[in-house]
């Protein structure tokens, strides 16, 4: 029989599949201390966030509102209308936007970022601290101060812009359908990326020196030395990094609801913005319980596809 | 022609740091030239980059009792939630990492699950509990309520940070004699302490600037946290400008000093976190 | 394995049930707060009122908490904290507990609280709120308290910040304040450099779009800052203008009438307006507009009396009020608003709280000072336009010939399907139509809540 050697904490350490079998048919007792270990945070999450998940599906499929405290069952009335409205569809196709365009944006930006603070050596501390006032400011406090920068005539965009003759005229970018949202996508991507940046840089740090001589004496270029050696080392960073940035950013809702509270009209409604709007402005809580579950089905089948992925590449064990 | 593309070649990277220095810091600069400015040279069209006059009455309206009685909320409640989070996160963590269990890999996932709700889906129901807890207004409630956002990715975190530490070099002591514990204590965890401080960081960032939950947990002045003494000064009708810019900045102040501590050991923490996906 | 996948099934399935029960258990209980609660004694018709129900002598100090919102001058929430401590020391035996949270943030945790179980013995509601928290069940009805009461009488009120109380023949809170939008704010200096007279701000419409061009050399300066932003302060300075026009949203039986030939030539000549307004009509709030006003780049703004303080401290030219123009030959006429205190029906301490609203809005000293809208007390109101406030005739007039918003549990919705309008129709949508469709949204939602 092969030497199993166990640990006081149960499970075993080593690959014993036949002796695994057995041990499962001995009880979960031997799984105790890995469940105490888990148990407190898992308890925690369950009371505080299964509850309220599990409340939310239910009033998705009733009246609720303010005025009506005591909800009639209506099933799936709520999710219909949300379907066949105009509304739900420029919501659902703004919310794709908005994340995809930020989650790249970010990514390209704080890689490249990343990467460059690594060379510098003068100023890297200054930078560096630089780098995160995005990340630290409170996020309405962000909002207000790119909702001031975006003001036509008293804010900085426009003088800018006008300064290197990049735009004539005073542009209203938060009162027009068309640039609103992008005009936003933009402060979410100043407000986001330190993250990556930070993330990237130490990924890139600890690319193993020698794979870099290694490379550069085979005559690689710079270019090839970072495509082919730097990039390959860094991905699992990068994809941790890119999982939680999109469900980050799919959820965010500071910025746009303070920037431009979803308008003008719907024009930069993202799920979150919406649902909010649904609850606590027309206090309508079934409609804002159902758009809730649509946008949390939507982050729920992305994240089990890539986490699937993730699986199948061995990152979870 | 060849030192002339060399020379561009080694501008590059200052050009691109200037660049994105730029786009960093200039909003900060604006926070900051703002709340130095008099009252009349905010609503100035052309705006000002830099203050014609600079002024500190706009800090010294902001530094009052009440600033302090915010700021010391602020720290009681960010501080425990870091290291509550950090504390239960690495028993996670270690579970996850180190044993194998029935439902591990679901339960990874399920964790990270948790964080896909929308805020307006989640409040009212975790406002429910917390009350019939008798929690709210009080800093166990919100902590707790932190807790649940924060969890998630530092479990994810330290987990992956704990996978590679070797756990052959605790299987070592065990031979010599120590216990599991003695073990996992003594070797592993200076081993991870980048990360434990990485996490602890993290957590200490993210609800050092949150409002929602504080706005909805915290009922009496005394219990408020500095964001939301910050945003009081945005009334229904009006927007004191320089008092906000202030307050902004000094909120901004201890995450920064603190920042300049752990730079070391976040960087490095935030990616051995990450390196096993 | 498949025993893995079963157990696995099974774990998430039990996972899944057990927080299904909790919901259950959850949804059977009284979803609205339960108290205990002391019935109210009722007075019969024709007996003398008897003065504020005395409570049994009290050894343990009872707490009161109170919530409005906030004013972003200071000094207010200190004169608040003032005007309680004398009331402590009439009454030693009770302690009360005042939060204020700002305007922006304050209906969505008083949303939070009292559908979470736990709301303040005392709110101070915006009037557009009254009916949506009396139907909601959140609040209790005041005509006992105010049979039994002394001083809280309908007539001590200006009579339209008493009627914004009145639902389905109940008086729901007592008015705090209230006020009016709005006036109209301008810049006399402009006015003098444009060569038009300060004196003789225009009076009729026409008279203002002749003005507008006078005042407007884009990019420097423009003739008006116009709201158009997703917001309450958009609807109300809106309203205003319907108003003025003989328009209506609602009318006093009930009926949508927004879609009418007056507010097709209101909408219209709202946008002749935004054609003298600087870029960006669909994102400026009442923040913006003053904002640009202090700075010299509008001659005009409509805005509340309350913005008097700001100008104060901020503008350093000539700057002037009037009664804003109407339609000529008709009035002007505003859109009301201000604030109510109400009761949580969840309150243990209804009579105590009855008391802490007496004193708060009956008390001509106390309502002077913790307000900075108007004071709904007349007394109190009369006095505090004269005393603090420039050219106090024209708030006068302007607030005693003001109209409220619809006063309905749905007004919130109502409000959004308006904001929705004046977004579409600065987008471009024609205005007929985008009437129409209000027209159909509202009374939608009017019809369900029947």
């Amino acid at each position: 029989m092969v030497e199993v050697r166990e640990n006081t904490l149960g499970g075993s350490v080593g690959p014993v599949q036949a002796t695994q079998y057995r041990k499962a048919t001995r009880g979960l007792r031997r799984y105790i201390g890995s469940y105490l270990l888990v148990a407190p945070s898992f308890v925690l999450l369950c009371v505080l966030v299964v509850y309220p998940l599990a409340d939310a599906f239910y009033l998705s499929f009733t009246d609720a509102s303010f005025i009506r405290p005591i909800p009639e069952w209506v099933g799936v009335r709520n999710y219909h209308d949300a379907v066949v409205s105009d509304t739900f569809w420029k919501v659902f196709t703004n919310s794709i936007l908005w994340t995809v365009v930020v989650v790249v944006c970010q990514f390209l930006l704080g890689l490249a970022t990343g990467v460059l603070l690594a060379q510098k050596l003068r100023i890297r501390s200054v930078m560096r601290a630089l780098v995160i006032v995005p990340w630290v400011m409170p996020g309405v406090i962000a909002a207000i101060l790119w909702k001031l920068m975006y003001d036509p005539y008293l804010g900085l965009v426009n003088k800018i812009l006008m300064t290197v003759h990049l735009v004539d005229g005073f542009v209203a970018w938060l009162a027009q359908p068309e640039t609103s949202l992008p005009a936003i996508i933009v402060a979410a991507i100043w407000k986001g990326t330190p993250f990556s940046t930070l993330m990237y840089l130490a990924a890139y740090q600890n690319v193993p020196a020698d794979l870099l001589d290694a490379a550069r004496i085979d005559g690689a270029s710079r270019w090839q030395r970072f495509i082919y050696v730097a990039f390959p080392e860094m991905l699992p960073t990068i994809r941790t990094t890119i999982l939680l940035t999109t469900i980050w950013t799919f959820n965010y809702f500071d910025l746009v609801y303070v920037m431009t509270r979803g308008g003008p009209g719907y024009a930069s409604h993202i799920f979150p913005t919406y649902t909010y709007e649904l609850a606590f402005a027309k206090a309508l809580q079934g409609e804002a319980a159902a758009y809730g579950m649509i946008g949390t089905a939507i982050m729920l089948i992305f994240s089990i596809l890539y986490i699937r992925e993730i699986n199948r590449r061995g990152g979870l064990d | 022609m060849s030192t002339w593309y060399r020379r561009v070649q080694r501008a590059v990277p200052d050009a691109a740091t200037l660049v994105v220095a730029g786009f960093f810091g200039l909003p900060l600069l604006w926070m900051l030239s703002t709340s130095v400015k008099t009252a009349s040279e905010v609503f100035t069209a052309p705006p000002t980059i830099l203050p014609k006059t600079i002024t500190i009455v706009n800090y010294q309206g902001v530094l009052n009792r009440q600033f302090l009685l915010y700021l010391a909320n602020s720290t009681i409640v960010s501080l425990g939630t870091s290291v509550i989070c950090v504390g239960l996160s690495i028993l996670a963590a270690y579970g996850f990492s180190r044993t194998r269990f029935p439902g591990r890999k679901v339960l990874l996932v399920a964790i990270m699950i948790s964080q896909l709700l929308p805020l307006a889906v989640l409040l009212i129901g975790i406002y429910r509990v917390a009350n019939a807890l008798n929690l709210i207004n009080t800093y166990a409630g919100l902590i707790s309520a932190y807790l649940a956002f924060t969890l998630p990715p530092s479990i994810w975190l330290l987990r992956g940070f704990l996978t590679s530490v070797p756990v052959e070099l605790e299987e070592a002591a065990m031979v010599d004699g120590a216990s599991r514990l003695d073990a996992f204590l003594r070797i592993s965890v200076p081993l991870a302490m980048p990360g434990i401080i990485a996490t602890w960081a993290y957590a200490l960032f993210i609800t050092w600037q949150d409002f929602m939950f504080a706005l909805v947990f915290m009922t009496s002045d005394e219990r408020r946290t500095l964001p939301l003494g910050v945003l009081a000064l945005i009334g229904e009708h009006t927007i004191d400008w320089g008092k906000l810019m202030a307050s902004s900045v000094l909120l901004m102040v201890p995450i920064f000093v603190t920042f300049g501590f752990v730079q070391r050991y976040l960087i490095e923490g935030l990616t051995r976190g990450a390196l096993k996906g | 394995m498949r025993r893995r996948e079963f157990l696995r099934a099974m774990g998430i399935g039990a996972w899944a049930g057990v927080s299904a029960l909790l919901v259950a258990c959850r949804r059977a209980e009284a979803p609205t707060p339960t108290a205990a609660e002391v019935p109210s004694p009722t007075v019969a018709v024709g007996q003398v009122p008897s003065p504020v129900a005395t409570t049994p002598a009290v050894t343990e100090k009872l707490t009161l908490e109170l919530w409005d919102q906030q004013q972003s001058d200071l000094n207010i929430q200190q004169a608040y904290i003032k005007a309680l401590e004398d009331f402590q020391q009439e009454n030693p035996d009770i302690v009360v507990k005042v939060t204020t949270t700002p305007y922006a943030q304050y209906r969505d945790k008083l949303l939070v609280a009292v559908q979470g179980g736990r709301g303040p013995d005392i709110m101070s509601l915006d009037e557009i709120w009254t009916p949506e928290f009396a139907a909601a069940g959140i609040i209790e009805p005041l005509d006992p308290y105010i049979q039994r009461s002394a001083s809280v009488k309908p007539d001590a009120f200006f009579q339209p910040a008493w009627d914004t109380n009145l639902w389905q023949k109940q008086i729901w809170g007592i008015p705090l304040n209230f006020d009016v939008w709005e006036q109209l704010f301008y810049n006399a200096d402009h006015f003098r450099e444009a060569g038009l007279d300060p004196d003789k701000p225009p009076r009729t419409w026409d008279e203002w779009l002749e003005a507008l061009p006078q005042l407007t050399a884009p990019p420097q300066r423009f003739g008006i800052g116009l709201l158009g932003h997703k917001g309450e302060d958009t609807v109300v300075m809106l309203n205003s203008l319907m108003y003025s026009n003989g328009g209506a949203i609602i009318d006093e039986d009930g009926n949508v009438v927004i879609y009418s030939q007056e507010n097709i030539e209101t909408l219209e000549f709202y946008l002749k307006l935004s054609k003298y307004a600087p870029e960006g009509v669909a994102n400026v709030g009442e923040a913006e507009a003053v904002s640009m006003f202090a700075a010299g780049k509008v001659s005009m703004i409509l805005d509340g009396q309350w913005q008097q303080d700001t100008m104060n401290a901020r503008a350093t030219f000539d700057w002037r009020i009037a009664v804003p123009p109407a339609p000529a030959g008709k009035k002007f006429v505003g859109a009301l608003g201000g604030w109510n205190l109400a009761i949580n029906k969840a309150s243990k301490n209804k009579d105590v709280a009855f008391r802490l609203i007496e004193y708060l809005t009956t008390n001509k000293e106390v309502q002077k000072t913790i307000n900075s809208l108007t004071p709904a007390l007349r007394v109190a109101g009369e006095e505090f336009v004269k005393e603090k406030r420039r050219q106090p005739e024209v708030i006068l007039e302007t607030l005693t010939s003001g109209r409220p918003r619809p006063i309905s549990p749905v007004y919130p919705q109502v409000s959004d399907i308006e904001q929705q309008m004046v977004q579409a129709i600065l987008s471009g949508t024609p205005v007929e139509e985008a009437l129409q469709k209000a027209q159909r949204d509202i009374e939608k939602v009017v019809k369900s809540a029947r």
